[in-house]
Formats: C-alpha cells, sequence, structure tokens
C-alpha cells in the first residue's frame, strides 16, 4: 500500500507489475488523463500543484481507509505533480483483491477522494492564452483568469 | 449535530475565599482579574461562556458582559456551580475553569481539548502532586449530568472524589504546575511575582507564525512563504487578516486550514512558531 507524488512520468506498467500476485482475483486501476478541453475551452497544458507533506499524509489516510473498508489485498496510487502535457497520465490508482467488485468500489473510493481531499492544484493553460485554477474560479471571481 | 458536541465554558467564580480572606474572583494580576484571564484564555475554545456565581453574589469579576448562572442550591461548593449550569443547559458539554487558576496556559488548555473523549464522564489532567483527578479545569461532558446529580443527592459533593469514583479519561500534566492554584494571600504573592515575569495578557498577545502559499493563493500573494507577527487568537482571525492584507478574494468559507503540517479547523488557537497554510479548494486527479 503506498500514495506517493511523482514530478517524473507515472510509469503504469511497472507499477500494476509490482501489484500482480498470485492470490488475487482481480485488479482494477484508474488513470486519470490530460484531456485537451474543459469549459468548453481547448487546453494546452496543465500544472500540478501539491502542498507536498500534507498532501503524502492525507493520501496514506485515504489508502487506510479503503484497506478498512473493502476486502481487498493492496491498494497503490501515484499522483503527479508539475508540468503535464496531453494525453499524459496525471493520477493512477491500483487495487489488488480475491474479487473483482472489491477492487471496483475501493478504487472508486481512493480515486473520488483524493480529487475531494488531498491537497493538490491544477492549474490550465488554454489555447487562448488565459489560465486557471481549477474549482478556485467559481469562488474566488475571475481570479487567476489573466 | 457536529460530534463532539460544542463546548460552553463555565468560569467558576462562587467560592468562599476563605483562606484568601478576600473574594478571589476579584484579586488582581497584571491589572485583570482571574476570572477575566480565565475568559481571555477560553474564548476562542468555546461557543459560550457563562459565569458561575454563589446565589445572591455580587458579580464582582469585571466581566459585566459574561451570562451569569447562579447557584441553584445553597450549598456550597463548586459541584453546586457545574449542577447548575448543567441543568440550565442540559444539552451541551462544559470546559469548567476554576477562577483561582493563574498559572493555566494554552497548551495545557489545547491539550485536553484536542484529547477529549465525549464517550466518558469527563476529560480531566492528573494532579501533577498526588495523581489524582483535577476537577476544575475540566470538560464534563452533557451526559455527566446525570452522574453528578446522582452523586449531590447522596451528598457525596467533592468533584474531585466524584472523578476519581466516575473513570474519566486522566491527562497527564503538560506543563508541571499549570494548574496550581491560589488560596491563601502568600500563594498569591508567589503567583503575581511569577505572573509579572510573563507578558502581559492586558495586552494583546503577538504570536510569531510562518505561513505558506500553494496555487491561487501563492500568485495571488506573489510569495511562496512568509513570517509574520499577529494578534489574531486563531486561525479565522488570521485567515481575515492575511485577505485583507492581500485582496485575496476566496471566502473563508472555501478554503480549509493546516497548522504544522495537518487540517485543523477554523476555530484553532495559534500559537507561537505555528506553520499555517490556507487550502484553496483542492483540484487533484
Amino acid at each position: 500500500m503506498s500514495f506517493n507524488l511523482s514530478f517524473i512520468p507515472i510509469e503504469v506498467d511497472f507499477l500494476r507489475q509490482g501489484m500482480m500476485s498470485q492470490d488475487c482475483g482481480g485488479f482494477v486501476a484508474f488513470e486519470g488523463w490530460v484531456r485537451d478541453y474543459n469549459d468548453g475551452k481547448a487546453v494546452l497544458q496543465l500544472e500540478y500543484e501539491a502542498y507536498a507533506e500534507l498532501a503524502i499524509l492525507e493520501g496514506h489516510r485515504i489508502i487506510n481507509e479503503a484497506l478498512d473498508q473493502f476486502p481487498i489485498k493492496d491498494v497503490r496510487s501515484v499522483h503527479r505533480v508539475g508540468l503535464l502535457d496531453l494525453k499524459e497520465v496525471a493520477v493512477w490508482v491500483g487495487v489488488s483483491a480475491i474479487h473483482r467488485g472489491e477492487a471496483f468500489d475501493a478504487c472508486r473510493y481512493v480515486i473520488d477522494e483524493i480529487k475531494s481531499r488531498v491537497p493538490i492544484w491544477k492549474k490550465e493553460f488554454f489555447a487562448d492564452n488565459t489560465t486557471a485554477w481549477t474549482r478556485c474560479q467559481n469562488c474566488a471571481g475571475d481570479v487567476g483568469n489573466k | 449535530m457536529s460530534f463532539p458536541p460544542p463546548l460552553h465554558g463555565l468560569i467558576l467564580a462562587g467560592g468562599c475565599s476563605r483562606r484568601m480572606g478576600k473574594d478571589k474572583s476579584s484579586i488582581r494580576y497584571a491589572g485583570a482579574t482571574q476570572p477575566e484571564l480565565a475568559a481571555e484564555l477560553i474564548r476562542s475554545r468555546c461557543a459560550e461562556i457563562f459565569l458561575s456565581l454563589r446565589k445572591g453574589q455580587n458579580n464582582a469579576t469585571g466581566l459585566g458582559n459574561l451570562n451569569v448562572i447562579h447557584d441553584r442550591w445553597e450549598s456550597a461548593g463548586p459541584l453546586v456551580g457545574i449542577l447548575s449550569a448543567m441543568t440550565e443547559h442540559p444539552e451541551t458539554a462544559w470546559l469548567v475553569i476554576a477562577c483561582d487558576l493563574p498559572f493555566l496556559d494554552r497548551i495545557t488548555l489545547d491539550n485536553l481539548l484536542a484529547q477529549r473523549d465525549p464517550t466518558k464522564v469527563a476529560t480531566a489532567y492528573r494532579s501533577s502532586h498526588d495523581g489524582k483527578p483535577e476537577p476544575l479545569c475540566t470538560i464534563y461532558e452533557a451526559h455527566a449530568r446525570l452522574v453528578l446529580e446522582d452523586f449531590f443527592t447522596n451528598n457525596i459533593r467533592c468533584p474531585r472524589k466524584i472523578l476519581m469514583e466516575t473513570e474519566p479519561l486522566l491527562l497527564d500534566p503538560v506543563n508541571h504546575g499549570a494548574l496550581d492554584n491560589v488560596n491563601t494571600p502568600e500563594d498569591y504573592e508567589e503567583a503575581v511575582h511569577s505572573f509579572s515575569r510573563r507578558c502581559s495578557p492586558a495586552e494583546p498577545l503577538v504570536r510569531q507564525v510562518r505561513l505558506r502559499y500553494f496555487a491561487i493563493l501563492r500568485e495571488h500573494a506573489g510569495i511562496s512563504c512568509e513570517e509574520r507577527e499577529t494578534t489574531s487568537t486563531t486561525v479565522e482571525e488570521l485567515y481575515g487578516e492575511i485577505k485583507e492584507e492581500k485582496g485575496f478574494d476566496l471566502e473563508k468559507e472555501f478554503i480549509r486550514v493546516a497548522c504544522n503540517g495537518d487540517f485543523v479547523g477554523l476555530d484553532c488557537s495559534l500559537a507561537d512558531g505555528d506553520e499555517i497554510v490556507f487550502i484553496p479548494p483542492v483540484a487533484g486527479g
């Protein structure tokens, strides 16, 4: 079980390989990708910024909660920080379990909690040369749009 | 309702002060009465603060603005004050503070609140002198009322004795002597002497804090960290101060706060040396 931040591209195959186990009948992974549009605007690049100490602390809490709540074997997650290009993997969650149902449920739980609780922020760079901090805009007027 | 339930503060100022020879609630340290010092300490930690006085006792505490709860029964002693408050507000838990604890400090109080176990009758400190429960810097949960009433009707009125028989959560003292009380003129002389060496509570206490900024707040502030001196007592006040100064648009409803590396509530009190991070809405994934 682990939660980490990574400045370098996430090696999905390597992570999956590390979780393979003969006592598990199922493995579910979620990958969050960098998409080329948001809010009707073309996106060129993303930047993720983390409050690293607390992000790792909170990420580990979520991983531990998943292990407590679901009968799964292992759960690991890596979140990217820094500048990301389109199609890069921004976040990866992998869950192994004896049966698939719990693996799906736990994977969903972990990614949902990461998105809502872990202090990581996303800045979008749009094709029209504007930028925006996702989710901060509605509660902060147009701050961040330049 | 949130769990644990919110706390009301009760400052016990109804003692007869026989050994002191004058009303303990009116004697002063660095210009402030003991109940004023106690109120200042617990203000940011309690939803409401009440002053406990004897039946018919005049309020000589300097705290004219506080709600008063007079004892409902003639019988003397702190248990009557606590029970009177619990009878008036049966649904809340109480942070009970005697008014003769001039050495009581924020760390001791914050630790009491942080360790609080609402499933217990009470959360209290062990005396640093004899290891017995200290009943007058204590959180009494709402459900303690029935237990206290039971002892009261059976004529057991010593709160320390009651706590010894009700299995409260007992904490080891964090600051030796923080709960020493002042009963005699000699105690008072000693306390005043020691008190004058600390900063005066009449002046606002200045705390040195370190702030780190991330994401939208970092860009808006134009810096990623700063040291600053503040008179704010809670992180909420501090956010108001910074928001005003930097012109942040984010209302406090949208931010979370971390103190020294972990999430805290907006009501978290500030201590010297704290590292504070205001966390704008997160957007990982």
